[in-house]
């Protein structure tokens, strides 16, 4: 198979070693080969530009940014580029706001190595893939009412170990608000706690670790 | 009262102390003072309704010493009016009544609503008379003048406060509000540094899953990408194979477990609603379940408990469950948890060979696992025995008080200390 026949695959993660396990995958695929991998996502934006490569995945925690975020970025100037999610969690909320920006599939990193390269192979034939658990994930949440932006806010505040006091003074809200915020909270997840609230915001991938 | 004692939350309890504090108070300002008023005339009368405290004999006839006195007449006519007199011990030894307050102004008015209030100097008794207009006062007078005197009341001084039948009530009320509210004081400020705790446990935890998202599951995640390579080109008929194919296996559960770890947040109580069910499923996960008869027992109505220290009852009842599996070697094993108003109760019992004395005082570090366990019952203000005898077995127990086990204290029996004498068996494992 000539050089240019080969799927040439894009890697971003933040970590070493996964991208090494994620590269020896690849390599050993007879239609497919590395070609460049990038460690955050303003590298990331370098590295595509240059390589235009045919498949990118990407993972959704970066240390400067999102992976979601520079997933717009990379499409907002290259629209036909194709993404592939490629994370540890399956969170409704991640793979929602993942398919939102672009991406064409969703995968996780725990998944049998030959799923990851046939999801690689069909995202390259124009095709969009997500492994049914996670699409059965998708649908339970689908008709949630979802978090607000501020909620959001407040969760990660309380996975921080905030009290109600600190995170009030952190978003330069009363101290009221934040119990309002708390208890809507609650009530969107089901949740009984603040404990049992974060547990499922990192669950869900509404909050991320 | 009833309903502020029934609910025995912290800061209702304070308010409840501060209530009856506030209501002793007004007992003892308000105080309920009988008079005791001799009335020696027929007709209008005098009463006393202010009168000093009893004088020590030496205060008696201090010139130094003003009090009120004050009383009602009934039956006065315009224009008389009161003269006191106070009865004390003059110059030459002898009991003497001497005018009040003051000998140029001996006469008090009485008031349009027939009240009257002076001053006096410290006596052994007090006199009011209601007298004639124009009336002249002798100012000291070994015997009470009667000549143009309509009424007389005669009284002591009045016992003090702390002398009086309800004193000692009030105080011992008063005492037990002050406990009260230091009690609820003292629970605020506890429940309050746990979940403080709690919120810094929190922030911990992410710390911590955040840590081991990034480290170690990557790697191994990372390793077991490589060897499914690795094996994948393999020859087929290669010996090592199946060996590799089941490291493979192994990886991939260490992973997902390491995800649900993750993902909960939290190690060990995934059903964090039901630590019964998690109890009765840990032989099971230890692979023990065969040779020893277990089951878990219920009593009262099950509460929600707190996550974490939940959680913390959790690993203690797990840590007991294993030393009792693994070096009892007894033939029965009970987890008994006991819901009450004031706390949970758990027990892990066994009928085994019992924990050699020495080891129970030491708790040497690393064996048994002791000492962990009495840390984390500490840490979660909760109360731990381990009672032990060769021939009887263990006994494990842990008391954790309601306000802190429970998210929502029973309300509806804080003075019922004997759990309900309910039994359910959650499981029954007969002996192989």
């Amino acid at each position: 198979m000539s050089e240019r026949a080969r799927i040439r695959v894009f890697s971003v993660d933040d970590h070493p070693l996964l991208r090494e396990g994620i590269a020896a995958i690849i390599n050993s695929q007879p239609d497919m080969f590395m070609v460049a991998q990038a460690a955050n996502a303003e590298d990331a934006i370098a590295q595509f530009r240059k390589h235009k490569p045919d498949v990118t995945l990407m993972d959704l925690r970066l240390p400067d940014q999102g992976g979601i975020e520079a997933i717009i970025a990379i499409r907002a100037e290259f629209p036909d580029a194709r993404m592939i999610m490629l994370t540890t969690f399956e969170g409704d909320v991640d793979i929602k706001r993942a398919l939102e920006a672009g991406a064409r599939g969703y995968v996780l990193k725990s998944m049998p190595p030959k799923e990851l390269v046939e999801v690689i192979r069909q995202v390259h034939a124009g095709k969009k893939r997500i492994p049914p658990q996670l699409a059965a994930q998708l649908a339970e949440h689908m008709s949630d009412e979802a978090l607000t932006e501020r909620e959001v806010e407040v969760l990660g505040q309380i996975a921080g170990g905030n009290r109600n006091r600190d995170i009030a003074e952190r978003l330069f809200i009363t101290e009221e608000t934040v119990k309002v915020h708390i208890k809507h909270i609650m009530e969107k997840l089901g949740a009984s706690d603040r404990t049992q609230a974060v547990a499922i915001g990192v669950r869900r991938g509404i909050i991320q670790l | 009262m009833a309903t502020c004692l029934n609910r025995p939350r912290s800061g209702q309890l304070a308010a409840c102390g501060i209530v009856v504090s506030l209501l002793g108070l007004c007992f003892l300002v308000g105080g309920c003072r009988e008079s005791r008023t001799d009335v020696h005339v027929t007709g209008p009368a005098i009463e006393f309704t202010g009168v000093p405290a009893v004088s020590r004999s030496d205060a008696v006839g201090d010139a130094a010493k003003l009090s009120t006195i004050k009383g009602r007449v009934i039956g006065a006519r315009p224009g008389q009016q009161i003269v006191v007199y106070a009865h004390a011990i003059n110059d030459y030894g002898q009991w003497t009544w001497f005018v009040q307050p003051f000998v140029r102004e001996p006469l008090t008015k009485i008031e349009s609503d027939s009240r009257w209030r002076t001053s006096t100097h410290p006596g052994a008794e007090y006199a009011a008379l209601l007298v004639e207009p124009g009336f002249q006062p002798p100012w000291i007078t070994p015997s009470l003048p009667t000549q143009g005197v309509a009424a007389v009341a005669i009284t002591q001084g009045w016992p003090p406060i702390w002398q009086s039948w309800w004193f000692p009530l009030v105080c011992v009320v008063a005492a037990a509000a002050a406990i009260f509210a230091l009690y609820g004081v003292w629970l605020f400020r506890v429940t309050n540094t746990l979940k403080l705790r709690f919120e810094e446990r929190l922030a911990e935890r992410m710390r911590v899953a955040q840590e081991l998202h990034d480290t170690l599951l990557q790697g191994v995640i990372s390793a077991s990408m490589q060897l499914d390579v690795a094996v994948d080109q393999m020859p087929a008929d290669s010996p090592a194979q199946p060996a590799l194919r089941h490291v493979l296996q192994i990886m991939g559960q260490v992973i997902n477990e390491g995800r649900n770890t993750l993902r909960g947040l939290r190690s060990s109580t995934e059903s964090d609603r039901d630590i019964e069910l998690a109890f009765t499923r840990i032989p099971k996960e230890l692979g023990f379940d065969h040779q020893t008869a277990y089951r878990v027992v219920v009593e009262g109505t099950p509460n929600p408990l707190q996550p974490i220290v939940g959680d913390e009852i959790y690993s203690i009842g797990r840590e007991a469950l294993v030393n009792a599996f693994r070096h009892s070697g007894a033939s029965s094993i009970e987890v008994q948890l006991e819901y009450a108003a004031n706390g949970l109760r758990v027990s892990v019992r066994d009928n085994g060979c019992g924990i050699k004395p020495e080891l129970l005082r030491f708790g040497r570090e690393g064996h048994w696992g002791l000492s962990g366990m009495r840390e984390r019952a500490e840490r979660i203000g909760a109360k731990f025995r381990v009672m032990s005898a060769a021939s009887a077995g263990t006994e494990v127990e842990l008391s954790v008080p309601g306000h802190i086990v429970f998210q929502n204290p029973p309300s509806n029996g804080r003075w019922v200390w004997l759990p309900k004498p309910r039994f359910r068996i959650a499981q029954h494992e007969v002996p192989k």
